[in-house]
């Protein structure tokens, strides 16, 4: 599904990503692992279209990714969260996941005018999506509450419940369990199981070994701007290079 | 009793402009300080559409939209580029360029004598004379200005914007065209405030650059911020007391070059004292502050 | 001058400093004061203006851009208290002093000596002087010197600064009592040569903001090149289109810089928010 060949990039001086080249296979929940500073979250930036390669390509689904801005990533089929946990927290989480459902026709002033009793209509599906997905994680008696409320796990589910609103079919997590209570870990692991069941592919990047071990069907392990190893989380975990700059 | 009615009309003016810039700088987060551009732009085109082509109200108003709408594409595309205050930088220099050429390009708009003798507009037969008359007309549009932004606001579109202003990365990251929408709104805002400048010119009948300067933009983001950026009700609440509270300063007959001066101290106190206190004005919702 | 003193500030404290463009009028009517009014010599008269100039920079920062941070004030809200400054500063100037142009030249005007087929005139030739060795003496401070090279820390990154033990808001204090000082002796040099009314400061600012844009932040012989860059610029524009559009043409500048260079000939980079 996703095919990254060759990608690099460097910022000021310092290489961020140097010739990594991998495959996600579709359906599969992948990891992505490595020490700080390997180039796992600049990896999803240049993906998801917030950074330019300086080269080698990216292909979805056979499509070229690299040159596309994110929010055209983001209609293709591609959803993201942030390390920094992004979200609107002023606004709720209704607000929140009704904002991530594409091709609103009130999302012009034009849509909002003339067009009112279709935006209506709209409006109101998408709220009743929106509380299905809510249920969906569990949040939706806080669908009314300010996404600022929510605990820091309740958040990160918030951020894949937008994801998932916003359409995605590959959802790429970038540390979706860290800092996360113990018992909102295995609530997350979980949904990231029955989101493969559902068709979904994963990419994942995590500290937390156990978790990955937990989830994902494969490792890639990325050390300095480059793919190191890859296979399943028991084979990365018996690589003697992994162990030595990382796992240890 | 004419001059409460001048008074009430001003009011009316600063309500378009506060409102069509608070959907720009309260709820999208662009604060923008070439506002007065736009409304000297509306003001303008009205003018000279009227003095030189005899052109009817139903005319000059759509081509003070227009106008105002390709300067806010212009004026949005740094905005697409650089950090926030790196962009009020840019929307001073606009304000200024814009006033440059109101003042100094001599041939198209009278330079700094300006255009005298604008004629009164017509709607449907009835000349609009009087102040009352003009009050009508001013409240009626003032009142579309905040029907129009209250809309948009209540609408995706209106969520998209505050969304925008409160973590762009996300908004993109979620599908929205971020570049889009902030061009949309610097014109729709724009000609909004344009209109404004329609007005303005009809009433006082009689404009020059000295009404749409830098410091003009300055006081309309002042009423903004200090009404509330935000916030409709905010907007309309800070033309009120901006407009009121410097005309209390007359009664208490000061010579006019000292009354001019304290007023734009109050201004610049009222600035200060809000941005250290109260950034979100009396009742707004957004302080400009990321969290 | 105006620019390096802004290019200070803004180095260290990463925010326009709009109130700069009044401190820069102040010294001039500073000087007047002093040198007219208390009837001293020039160059005590000057000295004491531009002290006095620091020290007005010093009060802004305790007063009101200080307390501004400690609130969490993001460099937008800055900017807008520095507006808000700058509107209260130049009227209060307006209001005590009126708005007509004032004078600090003595005597009889000369006509200057002729130099490459234009005429300079020793005041002229003083400005340059003075402006040449501020300018070269704040780029040794900036390079040698410990303060120098704490500011250059705070400027690049603030949090590295604090943790590494550079007192930052001592730092950003010299930095506004150098900038202003830079900011007062301008003032009081144009002055001089070319007069003063109470809003010569918002045009000193602009070519000040344009040159530092243009020159590149953080980098001082950068902002010397954008300023005389800048002039120079608006010079020839002058000579082929006409003078009234000196500020159009220096903003038209800035624009395009924004736009296609924001970090100007020498700076760092100022794009968006990062990921």
């Amino acid at each position: 599904m996703l095919k990254f060949t060759d990608i690099s990039k460097s910022f000021d001086g310092t290489v961020a990503l140097d010739g990594f080249s991998a495959e996600v296979p579709e359906g599969a929940v992948v990891g992505l692992v490595g020490p700080n500073g390997a180039g796992k979250t600049t990896l999803f930036n240049v993906v998801t279209g917030f950074l330019r390669p300086d080269a080698g390509e990216v292909l979805y689904r056979g499509r070229r990714l690299t040159g596309i801005p994110p929010h055209k990533v983001s209609r293709v089929g591609i959803a993201r969260t942030f390390q920094e946990l992004r979200l609107i927290y002023r606004m709720t989480l209704l607000e929140n996941v009704m904002l991530a459902f594409p091709r609103q026709v009130g999302e012009s002033p034009a849509g909002a005018f003339a067009l009112w009793p279709v935006v209506g209509k709209q409006e109101r599906r998408n709220r009743d999506e929106a509380v299905e997905l809510l249920e969906y994680v569990g949040l939706a008696e806080k669908a009314g509450d300010l996404a600022d409320n929510l605990s820091y796990g309740q958040q990160k589910l918030l951020a894949l419940v937008c994801c998932l609103a916003a359409g995605g079919e590959l959802l790429l997590l970038d540390e979706p369990v860290a800092g996360v209570a113990p018992m909102m870990v295995e609530k997350i692991l979980d949904l990231i199981r029955d989101l493969k069941a559902r068709g979904k592919t994963v990419v994942l990047i995590e500290h937390n070994f156990a978790a990955v071990t937990d989830v994902c069907d494969r490792v890639i392990f990325m050390d300095e701007g480059r793919g190191v190893a890859e296979g399943t989380p028991d084979e990365i975990r018996a690589n003697p290079e992994a162990i030595e700059s990382y796992l240890t | 009793m004419a001059y409460l009615l001048h008074i009430l009309i001003l009011i009316g003016i600063y309500v378009i402009l506060a409102e069509s810039l608070n959907l720009i700088a309260g709820y999208t987060g662009l604060l923008s300080i070439a506002h007065a551009a736009f409304y000297g732009v509306g003001a303008y085109a009205a003018a000279l559409l009227a003095l030189r082509f005899a052109a009817p109200v139903w005319l000059t108003i759509p081509a003070a939209l227009v106008a105002a709408g390709a300067l806010g594409l212009i004026v949005a595309w740094p905005g697409l580029r650089v950090r926030d205050d790196y962009f009020v930088i840019a929307t001073f220099a606009f304000q200024i360029i814009v006033f440059s050429v109101m003042n100094n390009w001599v041939a198209l708009t009278g330079g700094p004598l300006g255009l005298p003798g604008i004629p009164r507009p017509e709607l449907l037969g009835w000349v609009v004379n009087e102040h009352w008359e003009f009050l009508v007309v001013v409240g009626v549009a003032a009142a579309l200005t905040v029907f129009v932004s209250w809309r948009l606001v209540r609408s995706p579109f209106g969520r998209v914007l505050r969304a925008i202003r409160e973590d762009e990365v996300f908004a993109a990251a979620v599908g929205k065209n971020v570049a889009w929408f902030k061009t949309t709104v610097f014109m729709v805002g724009g000609a909004m405030a344009a209109v404004g400048g329609c007005l303005y010119a009809y009433y006082i009948t009689f404009i020059d650059p000295t009404s749409f300067t830098v410091m003009e933009s300055i006081f309309i983001i002042s009423i903004v911020i200090v009404g509330g950026a935000g916030s409709l009700r905010g907007a309309a609440l800070g033309a009120v007391v901006l407009v009121v509270l410097p005309e209390a300063l007359r009664f208490v007959g000061l010579p006019n070059a000292v009354a001019a001066n304290l007023r734009q101290i109050f201004y610049g106190l009222l600035l200060i004292l809000f941005m250290m206190f109260r950034p979100q004005g009396l009742i707004g919702e957004f302080g400009f502050r990321r969290k | 001058m105006v620019a390096v003193g802004f290019g200070l500030v803004f180095a260290t404290t990463r925010f326009f400093h709009f109130a700069h463009g009044a401190v820069y009028t102040a010294g001039a009517y500073l000087a007047l004061v002093f040198v007219k009014w208390l009837g001293l010599p020039l160059l005590p008269g000057a000295a004491a203006a531009v002290v006095l100039c620091a020290a007005l920079g010093l009060a802004m920062e305790l007063v009101l851009y200080r307390p501004l941070r400690r609130r969490g004030a993001t460099p937008l809200v800055l900017l807008l208290a520095s507006l808000g400054a700058y509107i209260v500063l130049q009227n209060t100037i307006s209001l005590v002093f009126g708005d007509q142009t004032q004078t600090l030249r003595s005597g009889v005007v000369r006509v200057g000596l002729p130099v490459l087929g234009a005429r300079i005139t020793p005041v002229q030739i003083w400005i340059i002087a003075v402006a040449v060795a501020l300018t070269v003496l704040v780029w040794l401070l900036v390079k040698k010197t410990r303060l120098g090279i704490s500011m250059r820390a705070v400027a690049n990154d603030p949090e590295l600064a604090l943790i590494s033990g550079v007192p930052a808001d001592t730092v950003i204090l010299a930095s506004f009592v150098l900038g202003s000082a830079l900011a007062g002796a301008a003032g009081i040099l144009v002055a001089m040569d070319v007069d003063m009314t109470p809003t010569m400061g918002m045009n000193a600012l602009i070519m000040g903001v344009v040159a530092v844009i243009v020159g590149g932040t953080g980098s001082v012989p950068g902002i010397a090149l954008g300023a005389l860059l800048l002039a120079a610029a608006q010079h020839f524009g002058v000579w082929q289109i006409s003078s009234k559009w000196q500020d159009a043409i220096a903003f038209v500048i800035l624009l395009v810089f924004l736009l296609f260079r924001p970090q100007g000939f020498f700076g760092r980079k100022v794009r968006k928010a990062e990921v």
